[in-house]
């Protein structure tokens, strides 16, 4: 007799999960980066002990208790691995089936829906779960240092689970209702974004299970009222930290939170409830939705519902002008650049009136928003306007990333590229055309990011200033704002078409690329926070970073055996940045001061944007002296700063599109070089048959 | 017909000692062959053989670990623009823009091959007109027929007048309607003096259309030559197809009496009228046919067998999966 189901669908995932080389790779570098991570949690809490409990004498019993401190640095790690991660493991879980034409056959067995939802469901969670599951013995050690309360472990644990199955609740849908894994994949984060926005601020904390933990378990007050609550529930106001449905139940029967005051963790699992019913509804829709989605045409969904809108207002015109076009549609052909023309003519984020329709969703909420957080916000240096300032530029980066990734790849998926290979074109002019078709869609995501400069800007100087004679700031605050703009994105451009052009998935190109700029701007802070360390300590991990780096980079060489000449230059490339960065925080040892700090920060993206507000602010650095005292304040030459990093994300792009031109024939797997090979064979009249005689062997 | 050369002509293409393997696995090994100018021929396989490897080397498309192809005299390796220019290139997929018109698409493909704004309305025009697509020039591609996209694939193919077109698997997906008139198309390009390799599964089409074959398996050259040399190889007791008016009962005896005949015997799912007769090797086949008539039997036909072109195919390549 079967007591357990046979489970076929999940079985045959593990085991191609089991078969991919990628599966072991990520998940030594997911513990690899935990371990990182731990070791930064435990210097900043030795370093936090020293200081408060005793200085340097401090004794080892003393560090009986900072397991709390870095069990509260860990976790929102565990948390943010979830929502970074999740999502791109379950986008392709039935979109893949969808692109690989196998949905069908899948419907036709005896598998219900909901099996296969199931199915599907549990072997994306099984891969999490045994990333997870890596970092229990790293819980145990940071549970036996103390300061961890085995209620808030469990509640913890619990509540990883319940944020994993919220995430891949929310972006299975999306691979049931989208027919392809990048459609699903752009959607399961923007419609995650919108969930996680939408229910924080509407303080729905218990929508959201990392929401949740921040408030019940990070909080020690919320804890601790949790605790005092449960054991006195009437005399104890637990009314911010508890809803009221929670407080109503117990104060029916208090008899129950007297039961439950020994397992407070008890009290989480019942307020995760509500996001353990949204996963269940987003499983349940995507069940009902499995069979109607499952043969749905692959066309872009931006371009139907503007064929939709252009029909709508063609049909307006109709009725009330007859038909009177200001303006009519030019019927334009390719000209010279067939493959630039494609691109601005053809594509949903190509043809100017969809871009500038795009242009006006974006535009119209910035304007407002800005409007109203500069209102609101005036107290607060506004701060919020920094918020969106920030929240614009990362959906521009992620835009242009992707449209970046997918411009050769999504020609591979569809088999369209082979055809234009085998014209006189040279890749690197089929390159050219296809980045200078994006230029649209560049001044569109452009155009909110100038908008919040100038709002700051206009908040920021004073108009008698503007009148003056020293006006010389605003005008260079604007120009930097213009050029790091189109700079920033016309590089990151570069970027994601150079990974494009390698990774033949669209899927993998656009994590390839999204994850490269987002490693490019977090890294330079990461170490420098590992250089504010103690020398060896910080010398340690920065060394170990490298050795990551380069065993990851050598993994890939491994793994994809790319061209020698790309091997070397990778290499090059990669023990050149390393370089860089050891020179740098060697520096920053010998003298730890404010330069060297900003000039290691110059290496993310993400500076070459605050530098330029810190110009606008003039901010001034506070000096201190070798005890941590304040002893002044400096002057900082932000101009120059600003000057230099221009310059270097100049030469930057330089480069960029350099080695994107000339390696472009070799990743399209493309002759083209006039080079005779070494190898080639014997004059070819005495070897190849003729005609009149056949041959047969 | 095809055209006759002498030993200085060109080959159009001339694959030597070409080899490739990916990830260990051996596509091709030593595989050498040539296609002369102006003339229609086939690429036959079974799946696996390296027949799209063969023509991605051929179109510029693949780095060959060794070995030569040149088109035209001109060297793959050395000169792929020169190559490029005088190829048209069929993959074996449909996948085309899609969002795009007939006309637009033809368009897009003659700036890319670098045509002047002056010639492409001419030239769209023509390959049009040649694929009987004029109708449906502003259509999109989407709204198009499987046999309306393989047409205007053809289409686009010949939009920079290539002396050589490379079509790999052409027919396949096609209802016979669109494939007889593919074929069709491909015999009035080869009356134009265009050198046509193609790949088919179709062997029975591809008999009737190529001038010469290649069969390749496992990577290897089987055969290569002109068709008529691999139908008529190893016929050395040639065999004949008689038809009889009024057969009589024991026609297989007295056609077997016959001085000349080795064997006669009615094939399985013949009509009753129909013989395979083998005669003696090297019998004048006029003398028995003289001795036939001697029999008093009315004769409807009387036809030499060829060997058709999937036993050929058979007898050549091995049986089996590749491992």
């Amino acid at each position: 007799m079967r007591f357990l189901p046979e489970l076929p669908l999940l079985r045959r995932e593990l085991t191609e999960l089991a078969n991919r080389r990628r599966t072991y790779v990520i998940r030594v570098i997911g513990a690899v980066i935990i371990l990182l991570v731990l070791f930064l949690a435990y210097s900043r809490a030795m370093q936090t002990m020293l200081m408060v409990r005793g200085g340097l004498q401090a004794s080892w019993q003393q560090l009986l208790g900072i397991g709390g401190d870095i069990f509260l640095f860990l976790a929102p790690t565990l948390f943010y691995s979830i929502q970074i991660l999740m999502p791109a493991l379950c986008c392709a879980a039935v979109s893949a089936e969808k692109e690989n034409n196998t949905i069908g056959t899948l419907l036709l067995t005896r598998l219900s829906p909901l099996t296969i939802v199931l199915e599907k469901l549990g072997s994306r969670l099984v891969p999490m779960m045994t990333l997870l599951l890596i970092t229990f013995p790293v819980l145990a050690y940071v549970f036996s240092l103390g300061g961890v309360d085995t209620n808030m472990l469990i509640a913890t644990l619990w509540l990883l689970f319940c944020e994993c199955l919220l995430f891949s609740s929310i972006a299975l849908l999306c691979s049931v209702w989208f027919p392809t894994t990048v459609g699903a994949f752009i959607w399961s984060y923007v419609l995650i974004g919108i969930f996680a926005a939408f229910s924080l601020s509407l303080n729905f904390r218990t929508f959201v299970p990392s929401a949740l933990w921040n408030q019940m378990v990070a909080d020690p007050r919320g804890w601790a009222i949790v605790n005092a609550y449960l054991a006195d529930p009437i005399n104890t106001d637990a009314s911010e930290w508890l809803p009221a449905w929670i407080r109503g139940v117990f104060d029916v029967n208090p008899s129950l939170a007297i039961f439950l005051s020994g397992y407070p963790w008890m009290l989480v699992v019942c307020q995760s409830v509500m996001s353990l019913l949204i996963s269940v509804s987003c499983l349940f829709l995507a069940c009902l939705l499995l069979v109607p989605r499952a043969f749905v045409s692959n066309s872009s969904l931006l371009l139907k519902v503007f064929g939709r809108v252009d029909a709508f207002f063609k049909a307006l015109n109709e009725r009330t002008t007859g038909g009177v076009e200001l303006i009519a549609d030019s019927n334009s052909l390719p000209g010279s650049d067939p493959v630039a023309w494609r691109e601005r003519a053809k594509k949903s984020l190509g043809k100017a009136r969809y871009l500038f329709r795009i242009l006006v969703v974006l535009e119209v909420p910035t304007l407002f928003i800005c409007m109203f957080t500069a209102i609101l916000s005036s107290q607060q240096e506004f701060r919020q306007l920094y918020v969106l300032l920030g929240l614009i530029w990362v959906l521009a980066i992620l835009v242009i990333g992707m449209k970046g990734a997918t411009l050769f790849s999504s020609e591979r998926a569809r088999e369209t590229i082979e055809p234009l290979l085998a014209s006189p074109m040279k890749a690197v002019d089929m390159v050219r055309q296809k980045v200078s078709g994006m230029s649209r869609l560049l001044i569109v995501m452009a155009t909110p990011i100038l908008t919040v400069n100038f709002t700051l800007f206009c908040l920021r100087i004073q108009t008698s200033s503007l009148l003056s004679s020293t006006n010389f700031r605003a005008v260079a605050y604007l120009a930097f704002s213009v050029v790091n703009a189109f700079g920033l994105l016309y590089l990151v451009a570069w970027i994601a078409t150079g990974i494009g052009l390698k990774i033949h998935s669209q899927t993998k190109a656009v994590l390839a690329a999204t994850s490269a700029i987002a490693l490019w701007a977090v890294t330079p802070f990461v170490f420098l926070m590992f250089s504010q360390m103690s020398w060896s300590f910080g010398v340690g991990v920065a060394v170990t970073v490298s050795g990551v780096c380069l065993l990851t980079w050598l993994v890939f060489c491994v793994w994809s055996r790319p061209e020698a000449s790309v091997v070397v230059s990778g290499t090059v490339g990669v023990l050149a940045g390393l370089g860089l960065f050891s020179v740098i925080i060697m520096v920053y040892y010998a003298d730890p001061n404010m330069y060297v700090a900003q000039l290691l920060q110059s290496l993310s993206p993400a500076s070459l944007v605050v530098g330029t507000e810190s110009y606008l602010l003039d901010v001034s650095y506070r000096r201190a002296d070798v005890n941590g005292f304040f002893v002044g304040t400096d002057r900082f030459p932000w101009l120059l700063l600003c000057c230099c990093r221009l310059l270097v994300y100049g030469v930057l792009l330089l480069g960029v599109v350099y080695v994107v031109r000339r390696f472009s024939p070799i990743m399209l797997n493309r002759l083209e070089s006039r080079e005779i090979s070494a190898v080639s064979s014997p004059s070819v009249s005495s070897r190849v048959p003729v005609l009149e005689g056949a041959t047969q062997t | 017909m095809s055209p006759t050369y002498d030993s200085s002509t060109v080959p159009a293409i001339s694959v030597s000692e070409l080899t490739h393997s990916f990830k260990g696995h051996q596509a091709l090994n030593q595989v050498s062959f040539a296609v002369m100018p102006q003339t229609l021929h086939g690429f036959v396989g079974p799946n696996g053989a390296g027949k799209t490897t063969t023509l991605k080397a051929i179109c510029t498309l693949l780095k060959p670990n060794w070995g030569e192809v040149s088109v035209f005299g001109h060297s793959v390796r050395a000169d792929p623009i020169s190559v490029r220019e005088k190829i048209g290139f069929m993959p074996d997929h449909f996948s085309m823009y899609r969002q795009m018109t007939v006309f637009e698409y033809l368009d897009f493909f003659a700036a890319a091959y670098g045509l002047n704004l002056g010639q492409r309305d001419k030239v769209i025009d023509d390959v049009l007109t040649l694929t009987d697509m004029d109708g449906r020039r502003n259509d999109l591609i989407s709204g198009l027929s499987r046999g309306m996209q393989q047409r205007v694939s053809l289409a686009r193919v010949l939009v920079h007048d290539p002396d050589l077109l490379l079509l790999d698997e052409p027919a396949s997906g096609l209802d016979p309607r669109a494939r007889i008139e593919l074929m069709e198309i491909l015999r009035a390009l080869r009356a134009m003096g265009k050198t046509i390799f193609i790949s088919s599964h179709i062997l029975t089409e591809l008999a009737e259309l190529c001038d010469s074959v290649t069969i390749i398996d496992r990577g290897q050259i089987k055969f290569s030559g002109p068709m008529d040399a691999l139908l008529d190889a190893d016929d050395e007791t040639p065999r004949f197809s008689l038809r009889l008016g009024q057969p009589p009962e024991n026609a297989v005896e007295l056609l077997q009496s016959v001085d000349g005949v080795v064997t006669a015997e009615q094939p399985e799912y013949g009509s009753p009228g129909e013989f395979d007769l083998e005669l003696e090797a090297g019998r004048d086949s006029n003398l028995v046919l003289q001795s036939l008539i001697g029999l008093g039997i009315p004769i409807l036909s009387f036809s030499q067998r060829r060997k058709q072109l999937n036993q050929a195919f058979m007898d050549l390549t091995t049986r089996g999966v590749r491992t």
